[in-house]
């Protein structure tokens, strides 16, 4: 356990190499040694774990022993690993995934990240996606970007026939703004779907472009 | 208040769909304010006979459970100003999504706003069926001069008649083939009639311009010279109180040069 002063707060680590317990003791008397020393003024530390990964259990003990000295918080935990799902969805979320066959009336794709949809998507079907639809195959479905939210998240390819075009919570139906030459559609900064021509995409969101060349 | 009318066969194919959507453009056209539900949960279609599909945004299972508010989910057709609106059913529910007294519910909530609430069930007489029918005051059952479908609707006007509606079920004769009706090979209308013992609301031919229309997502009573669409708007006055004769659905006779030279005559 080491007591460390940062630019704007002050740190404590937790030795991942140390038992939890012994941990939890030195906590407290460290703590209580500092409680004393500092008899006025509200503290908050941030907890730096290193290579452990706090469980659920262990983070209640800690907020415990915190508990006893009420002048003293926890200002965030931050650890050098993650959790094996978590990453996991980070990764998934990043990718690009390639969608094909043929997605009939009634069904739902629904993927976390991009999608390349290089199949059919017949009509009453939805293509759904958390972060962007590249769409090469044929669509009448319905077609929905960033489904959890992600107003940045764009539409492109051609949608002649598609139903309804939908990013994040924002829904427009195709048939009454098709245009041929604006294959990309995107949310405006006013909020309203807006339709531009491929080359222009680079423009519009940059980061698309920045995002494919680190990967 | 509005009037809530179930349409219902029994059988499948017969032409609920096309009645619901026709019935209830005809009623728009008369200037009544019309609602098309449709209760086949799972294999939707008024929607795109209407040529609606594309404006399905939440549907009849997101408004029973909550995620949306009726007048979300109803879509407006455009075509018709503010008289004809339409609640979808859901593309990917369960069958069952859907509950009788729900459907009530929807329907009480509808009937100040329109005069007519046309509920479009599914083929069968399980749940779906039960849905449309429990929360109408009237049924109109379509039937095709076909023993088959004779027999269906009588069944489910044994069914209808233990519900003991408001108003008493009546009779579409749907698909008429002129030709084997000249001929005697069809059975005859009056002898389905007094088979199903119910009050005949109209006949409709069989006619290439209703799939020719539904195709494209209109309702064949737009076109004012089709007799199918005759057909339709007849019923839709006779369902408003006008006494509407029934029409003369019989072949001309072709005249000898005609047939000569393949000329078709008016139907």
């Amino acid at each position: 356990m080491v007591l460390k002063g940062r630019n704007d707060s002050l740190a404590l680590q937790l030795r991942d190499t140390a038992d939890f317990m012994q941990i939890i003791r030195t906590l407290k008397t460290l703590l209580g040694k500092l409680y004393e020393e500092t008899p006025t003024g509200e503290v908050s530390y941030r907890l730096e774990t290193g290579n452990r990964l706090l469980t659920e259990e262990q983070l209640t003990q800690i907020q415990s022993v915190f508990a006893d000295f009420p002048r003293f918080s926890i200002n965030g935990i931050t650890s050098a690993v993650v959790d094996k799902d978590v990453v996991a969805d980070m990764v998934t979320g990043k990718m690009t995934h390639r969608i094909g066959g043929v997605v009939r009336s009634g069904q739902t794709i629904d993927i976390m990240g991009d999608v390349l949809f290089l199949g059919d998507l017949h009509s009453g079907a939805t293509l759904c996606a958390s972060g962007n639809i590249f769409v090469m195959g044929k669509v009448s479905g319905v077609v929905q970007a960033g489904s959890h939210g992600d107003t940045r998240a764009v539409v492109v390819g051609d949608l002649q026939g598609a139903s309804q075009v939908r990013i994040a919570d924002v829904i427009e139906i195709v048939a009454d703004h098709y245009d041929p030459l604006k294959p990309v559609a995107y949310l405006s900064k006013l909020h309203t779907m807006t339709h531009a021509k491929m080359s222009e995409l680079a423009n519009i969101r940059p980061r698309l472009f920045k995002q494919m060349e680190a990967m | 208040m509005g009037t809530a009318l179930v349409v219902t066969s029994g059988k499948g194919g017969v032409g609920k769909t096309t009645t619901s959507a026709n019935i209830g453009t005809a009623l728009a056209l008369q200037g009544k304010r019309v609602v098309l539900l449709d209760l086949d949960i799972g294999l939707r279609n008024l929607d795109v006979v209407m040529g609606l599909s594309n404006r399905i945004i939440y549907d009849i299972v997101d408004v029973v459970t909550g995620r949306a508010k009726l007048h979300q989910a109803l879509i407006k057709d455009k075509r018709f100003d503010d008289l004809l609106y339409l609640l979808p059913a859901a593309q990917n529910a369960e069958k069952d999504a859907l509950e009788p007294e729900q459907v009530v519910e929807i329907v009480e909530q509808l009937r100040p706003d329109f005069d007519y609430i046309i509920l479009d069930s599914p083929a069968g007489i399980e749940q779906g069926f039960r849905n449309a029918t429990g929360a109408a005051d009237g049924a109109i059952v379509v039937t095709t001069p076909e023993i088959s479908a004779v027999s269906d609707a009588d069944r489910v006007v044994g069914l209808l008649e233990q519900r003991d509606m408001p108003l008493k079920p009546r009779l579409i004769i749907n698909r008429i083939r002129q030709n084997m009706l000249a001929d005697g090979r069809s059975m005859d209308i009056d002898e389905i009639t007094s088979h199903l013992g119910l009050d005949l609301l109209g006949i409709i031919v069989d006619d290439d311009g209703v799939i020719e229309s539904s195709n494209k997502g209109e309702a064949i009573v737009m076109d004012p010279d089709d007799l199918a669409s005759k057909g339709y708007r007849n019923i839709a006055r006779r369902l408003l109180g006008d006494s509407v004769p029934l029409m003369d659905i019989r072949l001309k006779k072709q005249g000898f040069w005609a047939k000569l030279f393949h000329r078709h005559t008016e139907s």
